[in-house]
């Protein structure tokens, strides 16, 4: 299989891009890829006043970009909502929306050079400190054909005194979209 | 003012908003004489010989309840499809989940209530459900069972309120060699048991992860629908032929092939 193809040099690719944190206001807030079931650095406790307010998590739900099918990425967006006389409450899940705003703004519009971000290359991870691209594109894009635009965006309700926003993304490669006349050939 | 594409040209529709072109001078169309393009849609094209103007209301009938019973044929396959979809997708949760999808068929315009910008237009929908206790507000944050399996949920605490304590069972499962639970021994790892006493009175549930199953069947079905449906809607031909002879009493006698 071609290493464009890969289900690991795809997600990679795609959290890469993303990044470890996010940030708004200055401030950076940590991102957590792949942490289903865990709870990082215990941040959900409200007694952990040392740690980020608010961080992002990241899941897969399916993988089958490269595979005439897509990948849909889970972002959530994690924001304590703290106490009323705390500096860094977020009392009205504000800041979970600038959190939120800058992660699609990753892939939303255009970049320095004037090209869609929602089009990037699939790169190579066999040498994780010197990833190689493929040449092979990929797209952010909803079920709609929407460049750039999420699959859907979702308050959560609160959960134990956390605000949560859900962000869904949805990746293809630009063979997979290219309707069934295409396929591959490795 | 609507206007017809016709062989003749573009001519007035006439029949009180039935669709039919208001042809100079039907009198003199002999059998065969005149065909008349109706609608003009992309997506349809609907050929109609005239004999007199009514076999003519008679055609459009059978048209229309032709497209209907396609479309309708298409549409329940394609929900049957997608509800066969939704049991694969969420088969790796445990319990009946799975197995509580269901199809609903309702003659009539959608609800609003189902968030479709079309349910105005609607002639027919489908429906496609999970089992009535998966969409029920649990707790006090006001979640559903089907939104906690769909998005997931952190690490929680879940707190006895008036039960007297909590009591977890699963039955023996042959096929993995499981005897099922045992109220008198703890869950392993964990000072809880299976049933009353608990020795807290709350446990930490480790979180459900996100199934994605309903957005992930969004997703796949959405092909399969331009496939299933859109493409033969886009590809239909309807053959509308009067016979000859007719009745002579007025009857109908035009027929769809």
């Amino acid at each position: 299989m071609d290493a464009s193809r890969t289900a690991k040099n795809i997600r990679i690719t795609i959290q890469d891009k993303i990044g470890n944190d996010v940030t708004v206001d200055g401030i950076s807030y940590p991102i957590y890829h792949n942490y289903v079931f865990a709870d990082p650095d215990d941040k959900r406790s409200p007694d952990a006043r040392t740690q980020s307010p608010a961080w992002v998590e990241s899941t897969f739900l399916s993988q089958t970009a490269g595979r005439r099918g897509f990948s849909l990425l889970q972002l959530d967006v994690f924001s304590k909502v703290g106490g009323e006389s705390e500096d860094d409450n977020d009392p009205f899940g504000m800041r979970a929306e600038d959190i939120a705003d800058a992660l699609e703004d990753l892939f939303s519009g255009l970049n320095n050079q004037g090209r869609r971000k929602a089009r990037f290359h699939v790169k190579n991870y066999q040498n994780p400190f010197n990833p190689i691209d493929t040449g092979v594109c990929m797209l952010c894009k909803n079920s709609r054909g929407d460049l750039g635009m999420v699959e859907e965006r979702r308050i959560s309700s609160s959960e134990e005194g956390l605000r949560r926003i859900t962000i869904t993304m949805r990746f293809q490669l630009l063979q997979d979209a290219s309707g069934p006349a295409a396929f591959y050939i490795d | 003012m609507q206007y017809l594409n016709t062989s003749r040209g573009k001519l007035r529709a006439g029949g009180r908003g039935l669709g039919i072109a208001d042809l100079p001078s039907l009198s003199k169309i002999s059998l065969g004489d005149e065909q008349v393009i109706l609608g003009g849609k992309k997506s349809m094209q609907i050929e109609v010989r005239l004999k007199s103007v009514f076999h003519t209301i008679r055609a459009i009938g059978e048209i229309d309840s032709a497209v209907k019973f396609f479309a309708h044929g298409l549409v329940h396959d394609t929900a049957r499809h997608a509800t066969r979809t939704f049991m694969f997708n969420s088969s790796e949760i445990k319990g009946r989940f799975k197995d509580s999808w269901s199809m609903s068929f309702k003659p009539g315009r959608a609800p609003e209530s189902t968030g479709n910008p079309f349910a105005r237009r609607m002639s027919f929908f489908y429906g496609i459900k999970a089992g009535d206790k998966y969409y029920k507000p649990m707790g006090d944050k006001g979640g559903t069972i089907i939104d906690w399996l769909e998005y997931g949920t952190k690490p929680h605490n879940i707190f006895l309120k008036s039960a007297a304590g909590f009591y977890f069972y699963w039955p023996p499962n042959p096929r993995t060699g499981s005897r099922g639970s045992d109220t008198t021994l703890p869950i392993k790892g964990t000072e809880v048991f299976h049933g009353v006493p608990p020795t807290r009175d709350y446990i930490r549930h480790p979180g459900i992860r996100p199934y994605g199953f309903i957005r992930k069947t969004f997703g796949e079905m959405i092909p399969v629908f331009e496939g299933s449906v859109v493409g033969p809607i886009q590809r239909l031909k309807l053959y509308i032929g009067v016979s000859a002879k007719g009745t002579g009493t007025g009857a109908p006698s035009g027929r769809v092939y």
